[in-house]
Formats: C-alpha cells, structure tokens, sequence
C-alpha cells in the first residue's frame, strides 16, 4: 500500500530560517560566487532522495576554492512520477545571473547561508548600462547601512539607484579584510 | 436585508483592497486535471508531539513543556472557525520519519500515512539543517491533493523558549517555538506564504518569521477557505503562474470557496483586525 502510494505522492518542504545580515553572510560563507546559471538538473541519489544541482559558469569568485564551475546541490527535485515541491527553497533558472553566499554545499538541505538571504540576482541596470544587484525578492539592493544591506524598499526617498555588483564586490573585499565585530551592534 | 447589505460591504471591501492574500501549496497532476489545494481527506490531523521537556521549566509563556506549545498552537488552528481539527498526542509510539520511499515510508523522509511526527533533530535525516529553524515535510498524492503525511522537524542545535511579542525582546537569537510551530501547522495544514505569492499581507503565514505571535486574519481565511464546512476544498486559479500560488478568494467565480467559507473568514477578519497589531519583520 505504502510503496503504491510512494509512486504518486510527493513531498514539500516548508521552514522558518536564522536571519543573516551582511557581515554574517560574508563571514559564514565558505564560497562567495558569482556566475550564469548553466544547468538545472535533478538526480536521485542511492537513498532515493531527489535533489536538485545548479551548475553555475563564467564565474567571479569572491571566496573559497571553486573550480571553473561551481554546481550547487539543493534537496528536492522530481524524478519519474515521484515529485518535490520545495516552497522555501530557492529555484534557479538557466541563463539566470547570481550571486551565492555558500556554506554546507553537499552537506545541508540548502547550502546558502540564510537560505534565500544568501542568493542574490545580478541584473544589467538598462539605466546605468551595468550589472547591478537584486535580492532574492527581485528588489534592488542600494547601500550598505551598518550591518545591513539596504533594500530599494526599505529606503528613505528618493530610492537610491541600484548597487553595481562591482561596488557589491568591493562590500565583499572590503569585509572580508576587515571584519565587522561580531559583537557590534545589529 | 441587513445580511445582504452586510455581505455586500464585506464583498466590496474585499474586491477594493485585495485584503486576503492567503496561498495554499498546490498538487501538480499528472492525469490532467487541475491542480487543487492540498488538504487533508478527513479535514483532521493528529499530530505526535515528541518535543518532551525543557531543561530550565517553565518557558516564558508559563508552559512548563515543548509539547503543550505544540498543543498550544494547535488549538489556536482550531479556534479559527475553519472545518478542521489538529488531534495533539504526546510521547505515543515514535517511528523515525526518516528513510527511503517504500515500506513504511510513504515518502522519502515523511514515515508512514498519517505518522505525523514532531521532533527535534540535530539533521534533516542526516542532511544538515543549515539556517533553518524548523522544517515540515508535507507528502500528498498528486492527483487528488490528498496529504498523507507530514512530519515537522525542529533544529536541536539553536535556542528555543516560547514567548509572545516581539521576537528577540532582549536581542538575543533565542526562537519562540510556539509561533514557528503555529506556521509549521499551517503547512501541515497545506497553506503556503502568501508574501511569496505577491501579498504584502500581515500573516504568521509569511514566510519571515517576525514580531507576529498570533494567527492573524489571513491566515484563518486561508485555513477556512481550503477546510469549508465539509465541501471539496477548492481547485485552485489554473492561469495562476506558480506551482503554489492557489486559493486566493480573488480567483474566477466557480474557484471561490462557498459564501459559508468567506463570510466567516471576513468577518473573522474584522474583528481580528480591531483587536491585533501587525508586527515588523525580524529578518528585513
């Protein structure tokens, strides 16, 4: 009965994430990438588990050892009439540019820090004519306030542009030469 | 006459500001029909609590165990008024989620039909939890959206107390484990996070955990709308774009959830509304 109903049901995952803010997003992180999504590709592995791999190419690696491509593997995934339906859990589409703040990649459900907290979208700003960067939400991010990156929606008017992932980089380089104390106040 | 007024009203207030902006989680069929709110057949689920106690009793809010959170937030599910029932056991006869789809287990990592765990777990079945707090592993059948199971696994490694208001009083990362479980009840139930569905809506729902501590007006609408006095929960808005962005009750008219559903649900609303405050977001 139960390995009947295996074939046809499907399982979803939903969770309640720790709030990261930016020190702890570079600081956690084991990889910090930025690159095009190349493949999205599900495999099973010998448990039957289904998960979902994101390969990622033309890469800027801000931190950590990553090849020339980096394939991130996240729990869930369809295979044959068994499905996983993850609400929670980022999704990627190839062609797609990103920027991943990484910890526990093969290890953990969802190898981002923060979960959605840690992937950010890069997009080319038709304005500016650069790549700028978007949060998970798809709302631009626009400064850096103390230990918080500033969304376009949380900002005082009038809204800031944009931040260029180049100024995002330098955030990065810059924190990790010199850390934020992790007591500092949040 | 005054109902028909009344009921007007409700509706035009409804239609003007878009005020419900609930989600349930969607089955995606595999026979060509449409795909409908998941939801429990039998418009009840027992739920094993398996959190036992705290080290230091009572908690914050006066409890002196985990599991009577669990009963806790159960009950305020189902004191909305929806056509639906959480049984609450505690310490019964464990059997470990985790394991492949087959024998016993119905999905891979959710045991067996109706086994609806809730533990502590230093993993998500040998898969590190990461940032995540609280995960519920919902296992339906695809073609009749029928839930067969669905355990709920609680990180071990990070501080749990329970409490009400804002979510870190002193700034320390300590969790209220009771308003996390009210959310992981509500997947258990089938809805979803209505703020990833578009909605700027306050909801225990959302997919942030934040200063919120009670369900909120949209989410006994969202549970009303999929558990309606014992009608067929309602398929959901097939031009809808994603897999799990259903129930809304602006969906085309023969989607509606019945007038039994959605003028409790409004007129839940109201007088919530009157009584509660939306908190801030803890995490943005």
């Amino acid at each position: 009965m139960a390995l009947g109903l295996a074939c046809l049901a499907s399982p979803a995952r939903a969770m309640v994430v720790v709030s990261r803010d930016f020190p702890e997003l570079v600081a956690r992180a084991e990889q910090i990438v930025a690159g095009t999504v190349a493949a999205v590709t599900e495999e099973q592995d010998a448990a039957g588990t289904p998960w979902t791999l994101v390969t990622l190419s033309d890469l800027t690696v801000l931190k950590g050892d990553v090849g020339a491509t980096f394939t991130l593997r996240l729990y869930g995934g369809s295979t044959g009439e068994v499905g996983v339906h993850i609400p929670d859990m980022p999704t990627f589409t190839p062609g797609e540019r990103a920027l991943l703040f990484v910890a526990g990649n093969g290890r953990d459900v969802c190898p981002l820090v923060g979960i959605w907290q840690g992937r950010f979208r890069l997009r080319l700003d038709a304005a500016s004519g650069t790549e700028v960067v978007d949060d998970s939400d798809s709302i631009p991010v626009v400064a850096r306030s103390g230990r918080r990156l500033v969304r376009a929606a949380s900002a005082a008017p009038p809204t800031p542009p944009p931040m260029t992932f180049d100024a995002m980089r330098h955030l990065i380089a810059d924190e990790l030469a010199h850390p934020t104390d992790a007591n500092a106040p949040k | 006459m005054w109902q028909r007024t009344t009921i007007g009203a409700l509706l035009s207030l409804c239609a003007a500001h878009a005020a419900f902006g609930f989600a349930c989680i969607k089955s995606s069929p595999t026979d060509g029909s449409q795909p409908q709110c998941i939801h429990w057949d039998q418009h009840a689920a027992t739920v094993d609590s398996f959190l036992g106690v705290p080290s230091n009793p009572p908690l914050a809010n006066g409890t002196v165990t985990w599991d009577q959170n669990v009963m806790g937030a159960a009950n305020d599910w189902n004191s909305s008024g929806a056509d639906f029932h959480f049984n609450v056991t505690v310490g019964g006869q464990f059997i470990n989620p985790c394991g492949a789809a087959g024998g016993v287990h119905t999905c891979t990592n959710t045991g067996p039909i109706g086994n609806n765990p809730v533990l502590f777990a230093d993993t998500f079945c040998g898969q590190g939890f990461g940032d995540i707090l609280e995960l519920v592993n919902d296992c339906w059948v695809q073609n009749t959206a029928k839930i067969l199971n669905a355990p709920v696994f609680v990180n071990s490694t990070v501080s749990w107390n329970a409490y009400n208001g804002a979510l870190f009083p002193g700034g320390q990362p300590v969790y209220d484990i009771r308003r996390v479980l009210l959310h992981e009840l509500g997947h258990v139930a089938g809805l979803d996070h209505p703020d990833e569905q578009g909605q700027n809506v306050a909801a225990i729902m959302n997919s942030r955990v934040s200063n919120l501590f009670q369900l909120q007006p949209d989410d006994i609408s969202g549970m009303i709308s999929i558990y309606s006095g014992g009608s067929q929960p309602p398929p959901s808005d097939g031009s809808s774009p994603g897999p799990s962005s259903g129930c809304q009750v602006d969906a085309a008219p023969r989607q509606r959830p019945g007038w039994g559903a959605v003028l409790p649900a409004m007129v839940a609303a109201l007088l919530l509304g009157r009584r509660r405050r939306s908190g801030a977001s803890a995490t943005r």
